[in-house]
């Protein structure tokens, strides 16, 4: 069941301070930790749910107020967030429950 | 889950173990509707959702013997109805699905974003025109690999938790969230595509209509 190139798989994301700095960020400064790469495909999601440090966010932002196209993108992410609330669990058959029993009655016998 | 005297799922699980039809009827009525729309999203159809439904619960009464009581009723029963609907799916000429990877969004080696995007424009503000794009994004949810649209449907529709997901699923929660972000990045890259007007895009028109959502973070966002 594992999607094609997907990633992080079975915890291989780096075990703490995902979005943060790391050995290869800190000789830069603070604007330029977080690249637009970093920020969209590893960060967004722990982001938008609330999960994340406030010192993560903060770090985050930086890069949001300095980015223009990123901050286009996490618009079109949070509307896409949206678009996606209005879609309701599909309308299920007022009869379906009486047509369960009925079916299964009329094939009863365990194996 | 339990309100009032309902009794737990394992309580109807024993009983119908034992033979009680009126125990069977309540795990139809506790689960049908969850089971049928787990179904419909993995069969997008109606008829096919409704026979599929039937059809787990009928592997669920004929198969309650090998259920372990250890183990949590719903994830076994869930499991149950997902193989139930794939197998059927199977049986059915398959529909194209995308590549995902074609429309997450492209970086330069330096790790910025290889383009302006021209495309930055959802009407949020606008629910008639919100409604029109659910459904579109619910057809979008439709192409993708299953392993991307089950989660989606999962998540942002049927609205599980995480946990269960993932535990139905399989997979773990880093899995969930890397599949989650990627099938939600492949939905805002196709609802961009088809809510930004087309002189937009040939102006190169870079600026979003939702400015003012970037400002509108959780308050305890700016501490």
């Amino acid at each position: 069941m594992k999607g094609p190139g997907e990633s992080p798989e079975n915890g291989a994301a780096p075990a703490s301070n995902p979005c943060g700095g790391t050995a290869r960020d800190s000789a830069e400064s603070a604007h330029d930790e977080i690249t637009c790469q970093k920020l969209i495909l590893e960060c967004l999601l722990d982001y938008e749910s609330g999960a994340m440090s406030a010192d993560d966010r903060r770090h985050l932002e930086r890069h949001l107020d300095a980015c223009p196209p990123c901050g286009n993108f996490l618009t079109t992410y949070r509307a896409t967030g949206k678009t996606l609330q209005m879609l309701k669990p599909c309308e299920v058959p007022a009869a379906l429950a009486r047509a369960v029993v009925a079916f299964v009655r009329s094939r009863s016998g365990r194996e | 889950m339990s309100e009032g005297q309902e009794q737990t799922d394992l309580d109807l699980v024993r009983r119908i173990k034992a033979d009680d039809p009126d125990a069977f009827e309540q795990m139809v009525e506790r689960y049908h509707a969850r089971i049928y729309s787990l179904s419909y999203g993995v069969l997008r159809n109606a008829e096919d959702a409704e026979e599929a439904t039937q059809d787990a619960f009928l592997t669920l009464y004929r198969k309650i013997g090998t259920f372990d009581d250890t183990k949590k009723f719903f994830s076994w029963f869930y499991r149950v109805a997902l193989n139930n609907a794939y197998s059927r799916a199977r049986r059915r000429p398959s529909l194209p699905t995308v590549a995902i990877e074609d429309y997450l969004p492209r970086f330069r080696s330096d790790g910025h974003l290889a383009a302006e995007f021209p495309d930055g424009s959802i009407p949020v503000d606008d629910d008639a025109a919100l409604r029109e794009l659910a459904g579109r994004a619910e057809g979008f949810i439709s192409e993708l690999p299953a392993t991307y649209r089950d989660v989606i449907w999962m998540n942002d529709v049927e609205q599980m938790a995480p946990a269960e997901i993932a535990e139905v699923l399989e997979i773990s929660i880093p899995a969930f969230k890397s599949r989650l972000h990627r099938a939600r990045l492949y939905v805002r890259q196709r609802l961009t595509e088809i809510s930004t007007p087309p002189a937009r895009v040939a102006a190169g028109a870079a600026a979003p209509s939702l400015t003012s959502e970037r400002t509108n973070r959780p308050a305890r966002e700016n501490p």
